[in-house]
């Protein structure tokens, strides 16, 4: 039985799909069994299954899978909800309308089963195979680009939420630079911009009565989209290059995905305060949320974010980041 | 003595690759017993190693973690050793196998150990050749067309189509004539499979020579001063290497040592893409980096200081660099 499921487990991970030659997570869960069953109600579907995570031992050299406790299961809307017991068990009567459902514990991937459907008087087997994973969320690669075109002193200090993990060059309670045309010039050495990373488990999309002001787009147009929502916004040739091959080949992961910029005041409020001295005469800060889906289907109304430019003059600072948020933090 | 595994494994499923090698790479301990004749304060050691289908692993090394003690595998898979009793682990590896390791064993003195592996190849799986950027500089407006010579290309920016046609600006960028448009280099990226071959695989993989690595074990904490002297060494310039940094630096410190090694001209033109370029660069440079990030200064093979070599500017110029991160199959915790 155990050498059963072992297998499972291998034809589930040999699914890996390779979609345009991109590694695509696909399958941690497995539909076990869907069978009639004149015992549930008409109109009404149970889901039985089991959350399993996997250990392994390394004196044998096996695999094992132990149960889960405190995992959730639940309908998107979370109006059926089941948690897992001792063994990783764990029991939902859903109504043959649900069409999704979703696993979540913190510290574990999060795991969705979109469009199935949950036929009437039906009993299905899922179980949940669970990866581990980190809740924090990474700042990824805000760079800071200052120009200028007479030679001045700058000073930048910055606090974000959360830990910085990276900067370049070594930031110590500020950078020191000077700006020069496009040159950046730190402890005599130049550099193109000023780069900073961290890790934050704080982050959220901006999202009220379930609407929200972005974006949902098919990812096999990523590109177009970048390249006309950042040039609304005012990013010159270089800028967008660095911000879409560092951005958009991460996008492609999946067929869909979900987006939300926050600008320039909400870049302040929700990302990082900054400080410069002396006062830059145009300011702008990009930082792109965004969510990789495999389906369009979204309880969300979204209305597309109105994305306005600035005008470039004398000191000129222009600042992009990122981070993907997880499917979990959509769900409401 | 039970250890999560789950780490590793989400790593594996999330990179799609080693996911089958976790279920094939593995030993067994056919016999472990006292023999009057092994002497006092070592144990015998041996047995065969083996791939998935039986074939007996030729040239592979059995060593204990410091490698002090080591061995390689006969035509036969077969192998032989002595250890010290103190000895708490050992390892196989070879460069086109999964590594397997066996952690906290006691090797008993004047006990005769039969140890076999079984262990899968590594040449079907997929990796990333990761962000590799072109930069071409040159002191006149000059057309050039560039064809990269790989058929699984990912993300291309501007778009690839069959070649790029370009022509070098004065500030150092790039107009692309089929959109019109200014970049400051051109982006690829693409998956490197490899092709099965019996006994000969073609994935990504550390070079050697004489089962030498050229490479480095280095601190993560010193990671940005290394690169910075490496690729200042090698020829990128300020902005080059504040590319290369930014997007490598803040991955190789996840961990406390990392293992590098880059393959720089020929050796990325023959491991990771050829390159066709016209009008020929008067001079060009290729920089690909490998590493492994490391819980433990410890590697599977033996190494030596990579020489780096220097690099001069003139006329049309190529700048290149790109890289991937190496996973052994085995966590080395």
């Amino acid at each position: 039985m155990k050498n059963l499921f072992l297998l499972s487990v291998a034809i589930c991970y040999s699914q890996l799909l390779i979609a345009g030659d991109i590694p695509v997570l696909n399958q941690n869960y497995i539909i076990v069994s869907d069978e009639f069953s004149s015992e549930v109600p008409v109109g009404k579907c149970l889901v039985v299954g089991t959350i399993q995570e996997t250990t392994f031992d390394y004196m044998t050299a096996t695999r094992e899978q132990i149960p889960l406790t405190g995992g959730l299961v639940s309908t998107l809307d979370r109006k059926k909800t089941a948690t897992s017991d001792a063994d990783g068990k764990f029991k939902l009567l859903l109504d043959s309308k649900d069409t999704s459902l979703f696993f979540y514990k913190k510290s574990f991937e999060e795991i969705v089963i979109w469009k199935y459907i949950f036929k009437s008087q039906h009993k299905v087997t899922i179980n949940f195979l669970p990866g581990f994973n980190s809740s924090m969320m990474i700042v990824d690669k805000p760079v800071i680009y200052l120009y200028s075109e007479n030679e001045i002193n700058a000073e930048i200090k910055f606090s974000c939420k959360g830990d910085l993990t990276f900067t370049y060059p070594t930031y110590n309670e500020s950078w020191n630079v000077i700006v020069n045309g496009n040159q950046i010039t730190e402890s005599g050495k130049k550099y193109p911009y000023l780069f900073w990373e961290s890790e934050t488990n704080e982050l959220e999309y901006e999202i009220e009565n379930q609407t929200m002001n972005g974006f949902l787009i098919k990812t096999d147009s990523v590109v177009d989209f970048l390249e006309n929502s950042l040039f609304s916004l005012g990013l010159n040739s270089t800028e967008q290059t660095d911000f879409i091959t560092f951005w958009a080949p991460r996008m492609i992961a999946k067929p869909f995905a979900l987006v939300q910029f926050f600008v320039d005041d909400l870049y302040q409020e929700k990302i990082s305060e900054m400080i410069i001295a002396p006062t830059p005469d145009a300011i702008r800060r990009v930082f792109m949320m965004f969510t990789p889906l495999e389906s369009n289907e979204t309880n969300l109304t979204i209305l597309p974010q109105e994305l306005n430019s600035f005008e470039r003059k004398g000191f000129t600072v222009l600042e992009w980041g990122g981070s993907e948020i997880s499917t979990i933090n959509l769900i409401p | 003595m039970k250890k999560y595994f789950v780490g590793f494994l989400l790593f594996a499923a999330l990179n799609s690759v080693h996911a089958e090698s976790i279920m094939r790479n593995y030993y067994s301990v056919v016999s472990n017993e006292f023999n009057k004749d092994v002497k006092v304060g070592t144990c015998l050691l041996s047995g065969k190693v083996v791939d998935m289908n039986g074939n007996p692993i030729q040239a592979g090394t059995i060593a204990n973690l410091d490698r002090s003690r080591s061995c390689i595998t006969d035509a036969k898979g077969n192998y032989s050793m002595v250890l010290s009793s103190k000895d708490t682990a050992i390892f196989f590896y070879h460069e086109n196998y999964g590594e397997i390791v066996i952690w906290k064993f006691e090797f008993k003195s004047q006990h005769q150990i039969v140890i076999n592996f079984f262990s899968d190849e590594k040449s079907d799986l997929p990796i990333m050749v990761e962000k590799p950027v072109v930069y071409l500089y040159s002191d006149t407006e000059t057309d050039v067309e560039i064809v990269l010579n790989h058929d699984a290309l990912s993300f291309t920016y501007p778009v690839y189509n069959k070649g790029w046609n370009v022509q070098t600006t004065s500030a150092g960028g790039l107009l692309d004539k089929s959109t019109g448009k200014e970049y400051p280099y051109l982006f690829w990226e693409a998956c490197l499979t490899a092709s099965r071959g019996h006994g000969k695989s073609n994935s990504l993989n550390y070079k050697s020579e004489n089962n030498l690595v050229q490479g480095f074990l280095i601190k993560s904490d010193s990671t940005v001063s290394f690169l910075e002297h490496s690729l200042s060494k090698m020829g990128l310039n300020e902005k080059e290497q504040t590319d290369f940094i930014t997007y490598w630096a803040p991955r190789m410190s996840q961990k406390e040592f990392a293992f590098v090694q880059f393959l720089v001209d020929e050796e990325y033109e023959t491991s990771i893409a050829g390159l066709t370029v016209n009008p020929k660069p008067d001079s060009q440079r290729r920089i690909y980096m490998l590493f492994t990030l490391l819980e433990k200064p410890f590697v599977f093979f033996d190494y030596e200081t990579q020489i780096l070599p220097s690099f001069s500017r003139k006329g049309l110029t190529l700048i290149e660099w790109g890289g991937s991160e190496i996973d052994f199959l085995t966590d080395t915790n």
